[in-house]
C-alpha cells in the first residue's frame, strides 16, 4: 500500500505555499531545501506545475517559511487585508500585531498608528479575511474591513510571471534586431551597446536564476542559457574592446531572445491552462432577505438562504430547488454538457450554470463546503503531492546540468587542444552544447502532463483527492465493485407478480404512493396510484395499513400479512429475498418480487473493462442467490457474497497481491476497503466525506473508464516527453559540439538555442492536448 | 392506550404491531419484540407486567 499522510499528531501542522518564479525542476530542490532549513520543518514537498510547496512542520510560523522562500530568491504569494480597528494605546495595538502575526497563515502585520489601521499579508492558501476579522473581533478590536484583493492565488501568480516575461522578451525582440542590424554593418561598438538591454535586462530572470541556484549548490536551465549567453557577451565585449571585432556579440542577444520566447510561450499556456479551470465563483448574489431580493457578497450567504438565480448565472452554493424552473449545466460535476431540466427539490450544485429559466435555491452548503469549493480544494492538494514518476524525473534532472557543463568543457578542451582550432572556435562549440541542452521535457513537461490530466479529470466529473492514486489508475489490472449503490442503484423494480384478487395490486400501489420504502416506489411506478388513502398507517420493517376505496389493504413482509389474515394456506411464493405480499380485506389478494435496479450503464463498463483486459469482481453484502443473478446480467463471474464491511479491505489485500486494484464503492460503508485498495474510487459528491482517493462525481460509472483512460493518456504522454528529451538532446548535442563539423555542418550557438526554445515549446504544448 | 405486554398506559406511537386487522401500540421495543414472537399469548393471557427483562 501506497503510504499516505495521515491528520497530525503530537503538535504536526502543515501548511500550503504558492510559490513564484520557479521555471525549472531544480527550482523546486531549490526551494525544498530552503523550507527544509526554516526550522521544525518535518517535510516539505513542491510541485513544479502547480507551483506549490506543502510544508509539515512542529508549529513553524508562516513568515518564517515565506521568508526563508524569500531568501532562496523566490516569491510566495500572498494578499494583504487591512482593517481600521477600534482605537487603543498605541503600545496595545503594537503587542496585538505581534500576537497577529504569530497566527497560522500570518506573514506580516504592519500598524499604522495614525490611522489604527492594521494591514495584515496573509497566505490565501491557509487563512483568509473573515477569519483574520474573527481573530481580530475575537480581541475586542471591532474591525471593518477596508479593502482586498480578488481573484485566485494560481491565476495571480502565473499573470504576474507572464507580464514580467512578456515585457523582457519585447525589449529582447526589439535589442536584438538593433544588435544584428548593427554587428551586419560592422559597428562593433553599436552592437554591443545595443545588445546590453538584452543581455542585462531581458536575460536578468536567467541570470538570476542562475545566480540563486549557484547559492543553492545546483544546477538548473538558467544556469546553462546564462553561461551561455554570458560567455558570448564577455568574450564579444573583449574582442570589441582590444580586437575591433564584433566577435559574436550577435549570438549573445540572439540566444536570450530565442530562449525568452520558449519560456513565455511555456508560460502562457500554463496560464491559460490555469485561468482555464480555476474560474472562480462569482463574488455576488441576489439572495432573498427579509423578503427582498438583495445583491449581496457570497461569503455572507448562509445555510437556509434563499438564492436567486436567473439564465446566466453561476450557482454559487449547493442546495435544492425551492421553487422555479431552469435549464442547468452540470458539465463541471458530471461531465455531461447536456442541460438538465431543474423544479422544485431537485438537488443543485456550486459550479453550475442556469441556462434558461430562473430558480430559487434553498441553499444546503456554503462557502467552503460547497462542492465547487471542495473540489478546487481537493485538486489543488492532489497536484501538491509529488508523484513517484516525477521522483525519477527530478534524479535525472537532477544530474542533467552537471552533465551538459561537463559535455560543454571537454568540446571547448577537445576543440581547442586536440583540433587545435582557435580559441573563439572552440568557444562557440561549447556555446552551442549550453544552449542546445534542454532539460525542459524532464522539468516541466511532466508535471504539466499530470496536471492536466487531474483537471480535466475533474471537468469530467472525477475528482482526484491523491495524485498518487491517480497515477496508479494507469496500471489497474483488477476492478473490484461492492455491488450496492454501485452497480445496481438503490431503487428496486418489480420482478414477477402474481394477483389473485383482480386490482389488488392498483389498491396496493394507490396505498404505498404514501410511504418512502423503495419497494413502495417499485410498487407505484410499475401499477400506478389509482385512489387517494382515506387512511394510512405505517409499520416500519413489517409493512404498511391502508383504506382505499372502502377497502383495507395490506401491504407488507409475509409475517406481516400471516399475522392479519384468516387463511395462511396457499402462501408459498417462488424465488428468494425482495418480495411482499398484498392482502385485501383479510384476504390475501397478490404477491410481488423486486429485484435491484441494476445501472444502465452498468452492463457495458464492465464489458468496457474487460476488453481492457480488466479483471472485474463483485462484492456485496447480499445473499448469494441475489449477487449470483445480478453478476450473471452483468457478465462478472467472480462474485463475494455475503461479505461484511470489515471484510471487503481483506479481500482488497488478497487481490493487491495478484495486480494493481481499483475499489469502486459507494464511499460510506466501504471506507476500509477503499482505503486499502491501490486506487479508491467513491460515487457521489460528498467530496471532502468520502474516503477515497477520487470521488465520481457524476454517479455514472463510465466515469471509470474514463478515469483509466485519463491516467493512461497522461502517462503515455509522460513516456514520450521522456522519449523526445532522451532523443532530441542525444542527437542535438553532438551537432553542436561540433560532430558534423567536418561534413561542413554546425550548429551556431543561436539557432542551437532556438531548437532548444522550440523544443521546449513543442513538449509544453503536447503535455497540454 | 394499554400496552398488551406489560399493563402500562401508552400513547399512540411509533412503536406498533398489527395483528388480525387491530393496531397494538407498546411502551417500548422490547414489549412490541415479545408481542410479535407471541402474540395469542398476550391477547388471551394478559399483561404479564414488566417483572422480567
Amino acid at each position: 500500500m501506497i503510504p499516505r499522510s495521515e491528520s497530525n499528531t503530537s503538535g504536526e501542522d502543515s501548511e500550503e505555499l504558492k510559490i513564484v518564479g520557479m521555471h525549472c525542476a531544480t527550482c523546486t530542490t531549490s526551494v525544498e531545501r530552503a523550507l527544509r532549513k526554516a526550522g521544525g520543518v518535518i517535510n516539505v514537498s513542491v510541485n513544479l506545475a502547480s507551483e506549490e510547496a506543502v510544508v509539515e512542520h512542529r508549529g513553524t510560523p508562516t513568515s518564517k517559511l515565506v521568508s526563508a522562500v524569500r531568501t532562496a530568491g523566490y516569491d510566495v504569494v500572498t494578499y494583504i487585508a487591512a482593517f481600521k480597528v477600534k482605537t487603543i494605546s498605541a503600545e496595545e495595538l503594537g503587542r496585538l500585531a505581534a500576537k497577529l502575526e504569530a497566527q497560522k497563515g500570518v506573514v506580516r502585520v504592519e500598524v499604522d498608528y495614525t490611522s489604527d489601521t492594521l494591514r495584515v499579508e496573509y497566505n490565501p492558501l491557509t487563512t483568509g479575511p473573515d477569519k483574520l476579522e474573527e481573530t481580530l473581533r475575537g480581541w475586542g478590536l471591532g474591525p471593518t474591513r477596508i479593502s482586498e484583493q480578488l481573484s485566485a492565488p494560481d491565476v495571480v501568480a502565473a499573470s504576474r510571471t507572464l507580464r514580467a516575461y512578456s515585457l523582457r522578451l519585447l525589449v529582447g525582440a526589439v535589442f536584438t534586431s538593433i544588435t544584428l542590424l548593427a554587428a551586419y554593418t560592422n559597428q562593433p561598438l553599436l552592437a554591443l551597446i545595443a545588445a546590453s538591454p538584452v543581455q542585462f535586462y531581458s536575460g536578468w530572470v536567467f541570470h538570476l536564476g542562475a545566480l540563486r541556484a549557484l547559492r543553492n549548490r545546483v544546477g538548473n536551465m538558467d544556469t546553462l542559457v546564462s553561461l551561455a549567453s554570458n560567455i558570448s557577451y564577455f568574450y564579444s565585449l573583449y574582442m570589441a574592446v582590444f580586437r575591433d571585432s564584433a566577435g559574436f556579440v550577435d549570438v549573445a542577444a540572439l540566444l536570450v531572445t530565442f530562449v525568452l520566447i520558449g519560456k513565455t510561450v511555456e508560460v502562457y499556456t500554463k496560464t491559460r491552462m490555469l485561468s482555464e479551470f480555476a474560474s472562480p465563483l462569482p463574488q455576488v448574489a441576489v439572495v432573498i432577505r427579509n423578503g427582498e431580493e438583495l445583491k449581496v457578497d457570497t461569503r455572507t450567504i448562509g445555510v437556509g438562504d434563499l438564492v436567486v438565480l436567473s439564465a446566466g448565472d453561476k450557482v454559487v452554493v449547493d442546495g435544492v430547488v425551492e421553487d422555479g424552473h431552469a435549464e442547468v449545466d452540470e458539465s463541471v460535476i458530471t461531465g455531461e454538457s447536456k442541460p438538465v431540466v431543474k423544479r422544485k427539490g431537485d438537488p443543485l450544485f456550486s459550479g453550475s450554470t442556469v441556462i434558461s429559466g430562473s430558480l430559487r435555491v434553498y441553499s444546503t452548503r456554503v462557502g467552503s463546503k460547497t462542492y465547487f469549493e471542495q473540489v478546487t480544494e481537493a485538486v489543488r492538494r492532489a497536484q501538491a503531492t509529488k508523484l513517484p514518476v516525477q521522483r525519477l524525473v527530478d534524479r535525472v534532472s537532477a544530474i542533467f546540468t552537471p552533465l551538459i557543463l561537463a559535455a560543454s568543457a571537454a568540446t571547448f578542451t577537445i576543440w581547442l587542444l586536440v583540433f587545435h582550432s582557435s580559441f573563439g572556435a572552440a568557444l562557440t562549440y561549447s556555446v552551442a552544447v549550453l544552449a542546445a541542452a534542454c532539460p525542459c521535457a524532464l522539468g516541466l513537461a511532466t508535471p504539466m502532463a499530470v496536471s492536466v490530466g487531474i483537471r480535466r479529470a475533474s471537468k469530467m466529473g472525477l475528482v482526484v483527492k491523491r495524485g498518487e492514486a491517480f497515477e496508479a489508475a494507469h496500471k489497474t489490472s483488477i476492478v473490484i465493485f461492492d455491488k450496492t449503490g454501485t452497480l445496481t442503484e438503490d431503487t428496486f423494480e418489480v420482478e414477477s407478480y402474481t394477483e389473485r384478487t383482480k386490482g389488488a395490486l392498483e389498491l396496493a400501489a394507490s396505498v404505498e404512493s404514501r410511504s418512502q420504502h423503495p419497494y413502495a416506489r417499485a410498487l407505484v411506478k410499475a401499477f400506478g396510484k389509482r385512489f387517494e388513502p382515506s387512511e394510512f398507517d405505517s409499520f416500519t420493517g413489517e409493512g404498511v395499513m391502508g383504506v382505499v376505496d372502502g377497502k383495507t389493504i395490506l401491504v407488507g413482509s409475509k409475517r406481516f400479512i400471516k399475522n392479519n389474515i384468516a387463511n395462511h394456506e396457499n402462501m408459498d411464493f417462488q424465488g428468494d429475498g425482495a418480495s411482499v405480499y398484498v392482502a385485501v380485506n383479510g384476504e390475501l389478494a397478490a404477491m410481488v418480487k423486486f429485484k435491484q435496479k441494476i445501472r444502465r450503464e452498468a452492463p457495458s463498463v464492465v464489458k468496457a473493462l474487460k476488453g481492457m483486459g480488466i479483471r472485474v469482481v463483485m462484492v456485496t453484502g447480499d445473499s448469494e442467490a441475489e449477487a449470483k443473478a445480478v453478476a450473471g446480467e452483468l457478465g462478472i463471474s467472480e462474485v463475494y457474497a455475503e461479505v461484511k464491511p470489515e471484510e471487503k479491505a481483506e479481500i482488497v489485500s488478497k487481490l493487491r497481491e495478484k495486480g494493481v486494484v481499483m475499489f469502486v464503492g459507494d464511499g460510506v460503508n466501504d471506507a476500509q476497503a477503499l482505503t486499502s485498495a491501490d486506487v479508491g474510487v467513491a460515487m457521489g459528491t460528498e467530496v471532502a466525506k468520502a474516503a477515497a482517493d477520487i470521488v465520481l462525481s457524476s454517479s455514472n460509472l463510465r466515469g471509470i473508464i474514463r478515469l483509466i483512460e485519463e491516467s493512461r493518456r497522461v502517462y503515455a504522454k509522460i513516456r514520450q516527453n521522456l522519449a523526445w528529451a532522451f532523443g532530441y538532446n542525444t542527437t542535438i548535442l553532438p551537432v553542436a559540439a561540433g560532430i558534423l563539423a567536418p561534413y561542413g555542418l554546425s550548429l551556431q550557438p543561436e539557432w542551437a538555442a532556438l531548437a532548444m526554445s522550440l523544443s521546449s515549446v513543442l513538449v509544453t504544448l503536447w503535455s497540454r492536448v | 392506550m394499554i400496552d398488551p405486554v406489560c399493563g402500562m398506559s401508552v400513547e399512540k406511537g411509533d412503536i406498533k404491531s398489527l395483528y388480525k386487522g387491530k393496531t397494538y401500540y407498546f411502551c417500548s421495543k422490547g414489549c412490541k419484540t415479545r408481542f410479535d414472537r407471541d402474540p395469542e399469548k398476550y391477547l388471551k393471557g394478559g399483561p404479564e407486567g414488566m417483572s422480567d427483562p
